[in-house]
């Protein structure tokens, strides 16, 4: 990707304070990315264009890819995709952990959300906004309008992780929400019970719908760079337990990467796409996911 | 145990408490953050908390272990300490591991002429006085130094290390050496006198083999087992070995010569057989004969004034160790000779390329033999032993014998008595007063007299009267019979003059002395103080005797030399199965009483020589011998008296080989005479033995090898210590040091 990487970085990101600006940023560092590496099988615009063929109306040729390739592309529209999109967010405390603070689980989730709404309504796809935390909290329902996304934004912007954890019953409460297949885009840590999560994806799945899950740690959820004794607080629950950084480091680290994989076996079983992800991973990896995700379903 | 720094091993038990103040400190001091993932933790906690706690306890321990260990080694903890003072010093210097206590120690040199070997331009003696002054140089203060040699003079431990070091610096080689392991039994005699803790025995060899003789072995053993037994320490003196030799590749070496014999009667020719020896690759040498006559100047020194008299070219081939040549003197007047034989070309033993001999060449003795009738039948064995026929006719016989019946002495005057250098009574009849007073004064002007008693000894009475018992200095008591004639003759002065033609076999091992049987012989009784007993009968009861009389010698045998053989005879001296003992005996007897004694003119390095001057009757008896002037072989002189008896000189110091030469102060009170001294075959003997072969020699001694100052150093250190354990302690820390950073690294990896 060059050096749109470094810009694609969360803590490079997290410097932009505008939301929008943020999701354009990351957008567009990463479409630049794409095109100016060799390496990728596919063209992203091109995933949503085809070739002008006699009689399409000439106010739908793309002008930018025009201006690129000298060659003529119309988008697709709307009703060639026919894809909804669902950004479900977590909004529980846990989610505005940072050891560091650096980014936070929720900021780099929101940022990964807002990119993925640019990217989506500049495509022309629609695009819903649900929140949670045990609950589902707010929702916006989905459109292609270009409006949205200031709406989407507007929303995530004003968002400050808060509650307790229940993702199973936010799940359950979506399931019953969506009338037609859709594609949910899950941002969450997934702190909580993992095999009512797991059901519960499953669910939707048996119910039509297409998952993408966002797994987001912190980086020191995934690495625990802790020494010494320590006395370790749950912000949700404020459970507290004592010992020896060093010598638990080993075993949460085995614990976690259990949990993951369980999570990896699963999702793709039930064709659930499954992407781990913490606050130090670039943005690019996540829409490449994203895209990959897509493709697939083109 | 004891500790040489025992600051450091309390220093390792505070320091080891340090990480258990630490833990105990840090328990409640856990840093409070923040983590929302503790549901990955929790089952792991409560599940391990028992391995946790273990684990920490685990690493704590070795934590502390491992300041402890350190401390401890670095205390250098040891098996063994010193434990009382040396009065006069301060009682502090022995605190335990200390290593500069006083030690006692014995420095034994091997001193004996092989030592004088030049190996890299200097002398095996001089290399092993180097090492010994620069280990003296290391031994602490006050230290008790013994410094012994092969010979007896200082067998004392010293004032202080300086009198040791110039102790050192002035050992030189001696002539007459005692072993090694007799020095090193005195060393150890020495040291076990010694209150002193730290003691050590170090001994100086080139290994060769006559410094370490086999029969003396087991004694030396016994010795050193003998101290360790007596101690409750148990081994409390170190033993050192110190190799000051190197192979010699090659060396030429003269071992021995040897001479038909040291009194030679005028008129024969005489063969010198010279034994040489050699060592490496094929080589010629060159050997001379010298000869200087006795009328020399003694101030001269040797090769200045003697005459080069034959060489002999002697061609050595590799491995070939022994060669013999002969070497002819012929026409040499009467007189005495002192020669040498030596190569010509030099190595790196220079003393064993030259040997030295003394030579008196007489003219022939006249004996007289006063035999009962038939005087040629029973003087027959003994004119025959001493003048045989044959030489006569040749006229190379040995003596002059007439020989006349007993009843004509009493004819004869004291003057016509001094015609003859000694007179035999062969069985003798009883003899009237003037004879014996006649036969006493010839005697006591210088003659030999030997009485030969047999059957005509009666009556007994006869002989015991006054006159004839201050003759014979005993009186004949009684016969003693003995049917079986398993009674034979054995020696018990070796050293008589009389016994020295045996000596040559095998220290006289190999004469048959039993063979001479005997069937009766007369018992004499009270023996003068003075008589000397030269051989008993084997049933204890003198058999033949000597004593002096004035200038002349008496020679008695209580059983005849004159019996034929039959079945009354009292003995089978001249026939029986040994009668070339009896052959020789006579020859030793005659010539002891022709000279007043055999003279010894060849010596060996150490022996103390005696010196006779040779005395004509006819010239010389009238003269008392007066004092001497005996020339050193480095032509340095001294001044000698004659003994009590006014006929021998004596001289102790043969230190140096060569020739000696003594001559009068008075002219012609005595003839020019002298001796010469060499070294025995065995002194030059350079064979060594290895050092594994002496280690099993010295097998359970426990003497170690030292072969250079660090090595002593260390193994000064290991005795003054006894065992250390800071080897031993400093590998556990490693180890513990290893298993800690890989069990650390496993529980928190």
């Amino acid at each position: 990707m060059g050096n749109s990487e470094q810009y694609l970085r969360p803590e490079v990101i997290q410097t932009i304070k505008r939301l929008d600006l943020k999701a354009r940023f990351i957008v567009k560092g990463f479409m630049h990315g794409l095109h100016a590496s060799p390496t990728h099988g596919f063209s992203v615009e091109f995933s949503e264009h085809r070739k002008y063929t006699q009689g399409d109306d000439p106010k739908d040729i793309d002008w930018l890819i025009y201006a690129k390739t000298n060659k003529y592309y119309v988008k697709k529209f709307e009703s060639e995709t026919n894809l909804t999109g669902y950004l479900v967010v977590d909004t529980s405390r846990s989610m505005g952990y940072s050891l560091n603070s650096k980014i936070s689980k929720f900021d780099y989730c929101i940022s990964l959300a807002a990119a993925l709404a640019f990217l989506m309504i500049q495509q022309q796809d629609p695009v819903g906004l649900i929140t949670f935390d045990e609950n589902i909290r707010r929702t916006v329902a989905p459109k292609s309008k270009r409006t949205q996304l200031g709406t989407i934004l507007s929303l995530l912007s004003n968002l400050t992780p808060d509650g307790q954890t229940g993702i199973a019953a936010a799940l359950r409460q979506l399931a019953g929400m969506l009338k037609r297949s859709s594609l949910i885009m899950i941002f969450s840590d997934l702190l909580d019970d993992q095999d009512e999560i797991l059901k519960m994806l499953s669910r939707l799945r048996h119910a039509g719908h297409d998952l993408i899950l966002f797994h987001v740690l912190d980086e020191a959820e995934v690495h625990f760079p802790f020494h010494g004794e320590v006395e370790l607080e749950d912000p949700e629950s404020a459970q507290r337990l004592s010992g020896n950084a060093d010598a638990l480091k080993k075993d949460y680290q085995e614990a976690l990467e259990q949990y993951r994989e369980k999570f990896r076996a699963e999702c793709s079983r039930t064709k659930i796409d499954y992407i781990e992800l913490d606050t130090g991973i670039p943005f690019d990896k996540a829409l490449l996911e994203y895209l990959i995700s897509r493709s697939k379903k083109r | 145990m004891n500790f040489i720094a025992v600051s450091f091993l309390l220093g390792g038990i505070i320091a080891a408490a340090i990480p258990v103040i630490l833990h105990l400190m840090m328990r409640g001091r856990s840093r409070r953050i923040e983590f929302p993932a503790l549901q990955f933790l929790r089952s792991t906690i409560i599940q391990n908390k028992r391995k946790y706690t273990l684990r920490h306890l685990l690493l704590l321990l070795m934590r502390a272990a491992l300041i402890l260990l350190l401390g401890l080694a670095l205390a250098r903890p040891f098996y063994r300490g010193t434990e009382e003072t040396v009065s006069g010093g301060s009682p502090f210097r022995h605190l335990p591991g200390n290593t500069e206590s006083p030690i006692a120690a014995a420095l034994v040199f091997d001193t004996s002429i092989r030592m004088n070997c030049t190996q890299n331009n200097k002398t095996r003696l001089d290399a092993a006085k180097e090492i010994g002054r620069a280990l003296l140089a290391r031994f602490p203060a006050e230290s008790r130094i013994a410094i012994l040699d092969s010979s007896s003079d200082h067998d004392a431990f010293q004032i202080d290390l300086t009198s040791a070091k110039d102790l050192i610096g002035k050992l030189t080689i001696k002539a007459r050496s005692r072993s090694l392991p007799e020095s090193i039994r005195e060393g150890v005699r020495l040291l076990n006198s010694s209150d002193l803790s730290h003691r050590e025995l170090i001994v100086f060899t080139d290994r060769t083999n006559p410094s370490w003789p086999e029969r003396q072995k087991e004694s030396l053993r016994q010795a050193i087992k003998n101290v360790r037994q007596s101690k409750e320490s148990g081994d409390s003196i170190a033993h050192y070995l110190v190799d000051c030799g190197q192979p010699i590749r090659e060396n030429s070496s003269i071992r021995a010569i040897i001479l038909p014999a040291e009194t030679i009667p005028s008129g024969k020719r005489i063969t010198l057989e010279v034994e040489t020896g050699h060592l490496g690759l094929d080589r010629a040498d060159t050997l001379e004969l010298y000869l200087a006559a006795g009328n020399r100047n003694g101030k001269e020194a040797f090769f200045e004034k003697a005459q080069k008299k034959s060489v002999q070219t002697i061609e050595f081939k590799k491995e070939e160790t022994r060669k013999k040549s002969l070497f002819q003197l012929a026409d040499l007047a009467p007189g005495f000779y002192q020669g040498a034989v030596r190569f010509t070309g030099g190595d790196s033993f220079a003393e064993d390329n030259v040997r030295w001999f003394s030579l008196d060449i007489r003219s022939n003795g006249m004996i007289l033999l006063a035999a009962p009738d038939p005087v040629e039948e029973k003087s027959l064995f003994v004119r025959e032993a001493l003048a045989p026929e044959e030489y006569r006719k040749l006229g190379i016989a040995p003596f002059e014998v007439k020989s006349i019946p007993q009843s004509d002495l009493k004819k004869l005057t004291p003057d016509d008595l001094k015609a003859y250098q000694a007179i035999f009574l062969l069985d003798p009849a009883p003899l009237d007063d003037s004879l014996v007073d006649n036969l006493f004064k010839y005697t006591e002007s210088g003659g030999g007299l030997g009485i030969f008693f047999g059957r005509n000894a009666v009556p007994v009475n006869a002989f015991r009267t006054e006159s004839f018992v201050r003759l014979i200095g005993g009186t004949l008591t009684s016969q003693v019979r003995i049917p079986d004639g398993d009674t034979g003759l054995k020696p018990v002065n070796w050293e008589n003059s009389v016994l020295a033609p045996f000596r040559s076999l095998n220290d006289g091992e190999n004469v048959p002395w039993g063979l001479l049987s005997v069937n009766r012989y007369w018992q004499i009784a009270d023996l003068a103080p003075d008589a000397i007993r030269i051989l008993d009968y084997t049933d204890g009861r003198p058999a033949i005797y000597t004593r002096s009389i004035g200038r002349g010698t008496l020679l008695v045998s209580s059983s005849p030399f004159s019996d034929l053989p039959n079945d009354s005879s009292w003995n089978q001296y001249p026939y029986g199965e040994a009668s070339w003992v009896f052959i020789v005996l006579m020859d030793g007897m005659a010539r002891h009483l022709l000279s007043g004694g055999l003279p010894v003119l060849n010596y060996l390095a150490g022996e103390n020589a005696i010196l006779r001057p040779s005395h004509d009757l006819e010239s010389k008896r009238s003269a008392a011998p007066g004092k001497g002037i005996l020339y050193l072989p480095d032509c340095e002189k001294m001044e000698l008296t004659p003994d009590e008896g006014g006929t021998q000189f004596r001289f102790p110091g043969t230190a140096q080989t060569g020739s000696y030469f003594f001559q009068p102060l008075l002219a012609d009170s005595f003839s020019d005479t002298g001796f010469s001294v060499n070294y025995s075959a065995e002194d030059f003997d350079l064979k060594e033995i290895s050092r594994s072969e002496l280690d099993k020699y010295l097998e359970g001694t426990g003497f170690q090898w030292l072969d250079n100052e660090k090595e002593m150093e260390s193994a000064r250190a290991r005795q003054n210590l006894g065992q250390e354990y800071y080897p031993v302690l400093i590998v556990l820390f490693a180890l513990l040091l290893i298993g800690e950073y890989v069990f650390a690294n496993k529980f928190y990896r």
